[in-house]
């Protein structure tokens, strides 16, 4: 009985030790899985942001809507921590605009951004009828 | 503890280890997966904008010069072009392909690709003439004579609220005869019939028909407003103040573009090919003892086989009812409260369409026959009249190459556009109703020619993503 009483003090202070190491790279894990996640929620948040800064630019087939004043930031409070820029250019010489949009936002101490960027041409449709 | 227990602590221990470490890995798997699907999510998103542009590069190519500037864009047709745009640190690179179709169409497919990801969209383009953004377009004069003269100027269909377009376009000028003419009054009542895309009148929904809005105008240079007899010439702020409903009046620099020319034998070929219309040529023929006719399998008419096939249909034997492109070498006349129906099709003629006392001309069209011209009049006398109470419904393009004339209560219900090339009157207004709803779908009319020296434009019919 003595021989297993010893034993079973031995288990326990293997057990302790490994929970404790094991505990220890869990925790550590756990924490850059949390992390992973949370930069991701805020690519997908900045990736909608500007997929909605986009659609918006680019409403109007006459070209009207490319000046849209965007304000740097989204009307939800909730969003404040990004900020969103444009960019509308004319290629030279031809009824081409390239437009794109900025979402940027800091993040674990770090400045990150995704941009969008697209063409459109104002049709000759609306040259003809005096719509640009 | 009993010998045969010693370890198994240890073993417990070891077991909730390995399930809390089997959880964990998943957890922390399942997380940086989150990350890699946003980055993917923003790079797939960033590939469809990249192929977005692809297609809009090809539609300013096609309205205007080819890459190197030597030919016209129209003509331009590339299986494999490529350009490379930034996106923001990344590069995004597009690939367009262009193909034609036989109804005209070109089909531009644009490959996008951005940090390895790549998305396809197929736009559906037609290139159609500038003349196919007005509702009713006249090479000359519009004139707008007599009340109770009425006439309807709307959009028809979804989303043209955003489409570029315009009421009326004339060459030389438009005359209100009166200022009691009315144009888009929203105090006047008028009646409208299904478009091609609404659905059959009686199936459980009404036609919606827009409220009338205030009429913009296209003046080439030199043309004017006029009013009244004798003439004199006024500007909109009179017209306004008189009460025509106005919004404005764009004034070219300019002369406007020729209108385009109907390509007899393509229509001829697409009649040649109908043979949906045998029957009824067979019965006609048998009625009238008439072995050609009785044998003939195509709508390919002479004037005097269709002449034949009005008689019979007027003896009330049959259903007045054609189906598919008609064409008919000479002058269609309908009188005598006479009504022929074609469905899903289109009248081509090599001269003038005369309905007379009360006849009724129907020419409708389905969602799939949507981009088929209506009612194309062709030819040195090719006048359309509508008179003496006689009524016109089409969908799709009404063309004549000399004057619309509707008058004396003739009614006119046009699902489209009215183009007309008449030097001298295109279009005159009556003492009728004329309601033209304006559907861009007529940018998709096969079977025009555009003249090389006249702009073009490109009309996107349809928009999809590849998978």
């Amino acid at each position: 009985m003595r021989t297993a009483d010893g034993f079973t003090l031995l288990e326990v202070l293997i057990a302790t030790m490994l929970l404790a190491v094991v505990a220890l790279l869990l925790f550590t894990s756990f924490g850059i899985g949390l992390r992973a996640a949370s930069l991701a929620g805020g690519m997908n948040t900045a990736t909608g942001l500007a997929e909605e800064v986009l659609a918006t630019l680019v409403a109007s087939p006459c070209g009207s809507s490319f000046q849209t004043a965007i304000p740097p930031e989204p009307p939800d409070q909730r969003l404040a921590r990004y900020r969103r820029e444009v960019q509308v250019r004319r290629l030279s010489g031809t009824n081409l605009w390239e437009i794109s949009a900025t979402v940027s936002w800091t993040q674990e101490r770090q400045q990150r951004s995704v941009t969008l960027a697209t063409y459109r041409h104002v049709s000759a449709a609306c040259e003809f009828l005096g719509q640009q | 503890m009993p010998r045969q227990e010693a370890g198994m602590v240890l073993l417990v221990v070891l077991m909730i280890l390995l399930v809390v470490s089997g959880s964990s890995a998943s957890f922390i798997w399942f997380m940086n997966q989150q990350q890699t699907r946003a980055g993917l999510r923003f790079r797939s998103a960033a590939a469809l904008a990249v192929a977005e542009a692809g297609v809009y590069r090809v539609l300013s190519i096609l309205e205007t010069v080819a890459p190197g500037g030597r030919s016209p864009g129209r003509a331009w047709r590339d299986s494999a072009y490529a350009e490379a745009m930034s996106v923001g640190p990344l590069e995004g690179r597009f690939t367009v392909s262009l193909t034609d179709e036989a109804d005209g169409a070109i089909i531009v497919t644009s490959a996008g690709q951005v940090g390895g990801v790549t998305r396809r969209v197929r736009a559906r383009v037609y290139l159609a003439s500038p003349a196919l953004l007005a509702a009713l377009y006249g090479a000359s004069e519009v004139r707008l004579e007599r009340p109770p003269a009425a006439t309807f100027l709307l959009p028809y269909g979804a989303g043209i609220g955003d489409r570029p377009w315009i009421h009326v376009a004339a060459g030389t000028g438009i005359w209100f005869a009166t200022p009691s003419v009315s144009i888009n009054d929203p105090s006047v009542s008028f009646g409208a019939r299904p478009g091609p895309v609404d659905a059959p009148e009686g199936v459980n929904s009404a036609t919606a028909v827009p409220r009338p809005g205030p009429v913009r105008l296209l003046l080439a240079r030199g043309a004017e407003l006029t009013l009244d007899q004798p003439r004199h010439r006024v500007d909109v702020q009179q017209l306004r103040a008189m009460g025509v409903y106005l919004e404005g009046v764009v004034l070219r620099t300019e002369a406007l573009p020729r209108v385009p020319e109907v390509d007899r034998a393509y229509y001829q070929t697409l009649a040649a090919a109908n043979t949906r219309n045998a029957t009824l040529n067979e019965a006609a023929g048998r009625y009238l003892g008439d072995a050609d006719l009785t044998s003939k399998r195509d709508s390919l008419y002479t004037q005097r086989e269709f002449e034949q096939l009005r008689a019979y249909l007027q003896a009330g034997l049959a259903r007045p009812r054609f189906e598919g492109v008609l064409y008919v070498k000479g002058v269609v006349e309908l009188f005598g409260g006479q009504q022929v129906e074609i469905a899903d099709g289109s009248l081509v003629t090599e001269s003038g369409v005369h309905l007379n006392l009360g006849a009724t001309l129907e020419i409708t069209h389905s969602p799939a026959t949507r981009t088929l011209p209506g009612l194309l009049v062709t030819g040195i006398i090719g006048t359309l009249i509508v008179t003496e109470g006689a009524r016109l419904q089409v969908h799709g393009l009404v063309y004549a190459s000399r004057a619309f004339d509707v008058n004396d209560g003739a009614r006119v219900d046009i699902v489209g556009a009215v183009l007309d090339n008449d030097g001298e009157l295109s279009f005159r207004n009556h003492a009728a109703t004329v309601v033209i709803r304006y559907d861009p779908a007529v940018l998709g009319t096969p079977g025009l020619r555009i003249p090389q020296d006249s702009p073009v434009v490109a009309w996107v019919a349809g928009w999809e993503e590849l998978p």
